[in-house]
């Protein structure tokens, strides 16, 4: 259980407040992971009631939570919800709220907990404001601050905002959030490579051939396009949580399960990959935009952002080194799927006589993100009764098929609970940040730099541009595309097979 | 047996079983279990070869042992 605290929401009247962060109080509330002393006051600048405040809440929590949201649990944990009306770039704003926390507190204190849900322009001058008012000062218990994504947009910018939070804070305060740490399948990545022992033998250059990482989205932008044109897939997907993906994957195993063990291992990740030179952007990545993407809300006409790229990283360590590491992410693409594939190399020898040995499929692991959680590990079986011949066939392990059954929660009720708990192991460090800026500055800045370049476009439904199958071929592999379970239903009635001969 | 880095990971199942005689591969396996905290809480977990989807397409009275 967490210790007493109070969490201030800044911008308690938008989406993520709503749709996010009070469904996962609540989940945590209901599990009895709260303290009884937890107090949530939301911060924005329209008017509001608490009890309006509260039913607004109520809405959404009922939509997002169904019927795991009962009225009896609600009422319980709702009477701990207030609101506040203030603009977070008014310094008195912060006193008034500075008075109103300390009344809700009364004798009882504790430490609080700072959740910036808010334009990212509003992170500085809330910083600011925080240290200004004397709400970062632990004098009567712990501060820290939650900081949303994007954390900047280049290397000089997030290096800018990082200076304005440690004026204010800590790093030891700061927990800079990106959702895909807190997912039970990216923090399995942990466990699945350090809690069993016969797969980080062969988790290295000697064994593995290439690495793909994919996030494809099925949806296309939607009423973010405003957002999003000024962004781009390379900001929106891969500065982030693509780049902390691939750290999990690469990294070293740490001494401990502790914050900055784990968080040093991603940082010497990120200062080995090689970084990318954007006068030859186009050797290392490929980028692409959906057909009538220009047509979305609020995208003009002649946006040349691309909702599509593809880029190689490499790795220059004994461990990485030759294995090149694919990030692969859009909008609009053949299926909704995050998965993680480590392709292996092939059997050095083969003692049976394939007709078509080169096509011959290696082993691949394929974790699964999302949905459909999974684990897949592919090998050779012969087909019983078929004299020699052999098929691809998989070990796998389904989330939905575990034993227990459980629920796999919400990024957000992790993430939460671990700030309150004062566990930064699932945040992100500030060396971090700077340095995956680092990585992907020159693949934005060189496709930005040629605007002249024809974009090229993608049917919506597809797997990207057809440079990027081009893209990968001249790196001498290919794409694996098997997301979901769709894909897999496509597959099942026809599995692979290849007939050897008696050698 | 299924060898993996040079150690006996898992055995496979040889001999009959209720759906006839067959093979099944399995590796045990330590996955995170969900919603704990600290994150390495484990439980085990079996990858498995679902029987029915990989081999739907022979006869499944097939002998083995
Ligand atoms: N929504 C998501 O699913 C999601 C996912 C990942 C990251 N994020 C990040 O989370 C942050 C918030 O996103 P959101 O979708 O919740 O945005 P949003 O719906 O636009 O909400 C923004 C909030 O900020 C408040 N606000 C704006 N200017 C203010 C000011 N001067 N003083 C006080 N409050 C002010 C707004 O309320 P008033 O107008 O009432 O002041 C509103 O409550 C963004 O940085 C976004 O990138 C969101």
């Amino acid at each position: 259980m967490t210790e007493p605290a109070t969490i201030v929401i800044f911008g308690a009247s938008g989406d993520l407040t709503a749709r996010k962060l009070i469904p996962a109080l609540f989940d945590n509330f209901c599990k009895g992971r709260l303290h009884p002393q937890t107090r949530i006051v939301g911060i924005a600048r329209t008017a509001m009631s608490d009890d309006a405040f509260r039913e607004k809440l109520c809405t959404f929590a009922k939509e997002t939570l169904g019927r795991a949201c009962d009225d009896e649990h609600w009422e319980q944990f709702a009477g701990a919800i207030h609101y506040q009306a203030g603009d977070l770039t008014n310094l008195d704003d912060y006193h008034a709220l500075s008075a109103r926390v300390k009344e809700l507190e009364g004798d009882h204190g504790g430490g609080r907990l700072y959740y910036l849900a808010i334009a990212p322009s509003l992170y500085g001058p809330a910083v600011q404001n925080l240290s200004g008012s004397g709400l970062a000062l632990e004098t009567s218990g712990w501060r820290r601050v939650i900081v949303e994504k994007p954390f900047g947009r280049d290397l000089a910018s997030a290096r800018e905002l990082n200076a304005k939070v440690h004026d204010a804070f800590d790093e030891r305060q700061v927990y800079r959030i990106d959702h895909y740490l807190g997912k039970e399948t990216v923090q399995n990545l942990l466990v699945f490579r350090f809690a069993n022992s016969i797969f980080e033998p062969v988790w290295n250059r000697n064994y593995v051939d290439n690495v793909q990482i994919t996030v494809g989205e099925r949806v296309k932008v939607g009423s973010r396009g405003g957002y999003y044109n000024t962004a781009g897939v390379l900001r929106d997907m891969f500065q982030n949580h693509m780049m902390q993906v691939l750290a999990m994957v690469a990294l070293e195993p740490p001494s401990r399960y502790a914050a900055d063990a784990l968080r040093d291992e991603k940082v010497k990740v990120f200062n080995a990959v090689r970084v990318p030179d954007a006068e030859n952007v186009e050797d290392f990545s490929v980028v692409g935009q959906y057909a009538g993407y220009h047509t979305e809300q609020d995208v003009p006409e002649e946006s040349i952002t691309p909702t599509y790229a593809a880029v190689r990283l490499d790795i220059d360590n004994w461990r990485w080194q030759g294995v090149p590491f694919f990030l692969r992410s859009g909008k609009a693409m053949a299926c909704k799927t995050t998965q993680v594939v480590i392709q292996f190399k092939r059997p050095p020898h083969l003692m049976f006589n394939v007709a078509d040995k080169h096509d011959m499929r290696s082993n691949r692991l394929t974790i699964t993100i999302q949905p459909d959680e999974a684990i897949k590990l592919s090998f050779q079986t012969k087909v019983p009764d078929a004299g020699m011949t052999m098929q691809s066939s998989e070990l796998e392990f389904l989330y939905e098929d575990s034993a227990d059954q459980q629920v796999i929660p919400d990024a957000y009720e992790r993430l939460l609970l671990d700030a309150l708990n004062g566990d930064a192991s699932l945040f992100i460090r500030s060396d971090e940040i700077e340095l995956s800026w680092r990585i992907m500055d020159p693949v934005i800045n060189g496709w930005s730099s040629r605007p002249d370049e024809a974009l090229p476009m993608y049917k919506p439904g597809t797997w990207g541009p057809i440079e990027a199958d081009g893209f990968i071929r001249r790196h001498g592999r290919r794409w694996i595309n098997d997301g979901g379970k769709e894909r897999e239903a496509e597959r099942r009635p026809a599995p692979e097979r290849r007939t050897v001969q008696p050698a | 047996m299924l060898r993996c880095g040079g150690m006996i990971v898992a055995a496979a199942r040889v001999g009959p079983t209720s759906a006839g005689a067959s093979t099944l591969p399995m590796i045990r396996l330590a996955v995170k279990t969900p919603d704990t905290s600290p994150t390495n809480n484990v439980q085990y977990e079996f990858l498995r070869v679902k029987f029915d989807h990989t081999f739907s397409s022979i006869a499944c009275g097939l002998r083995l042992d």
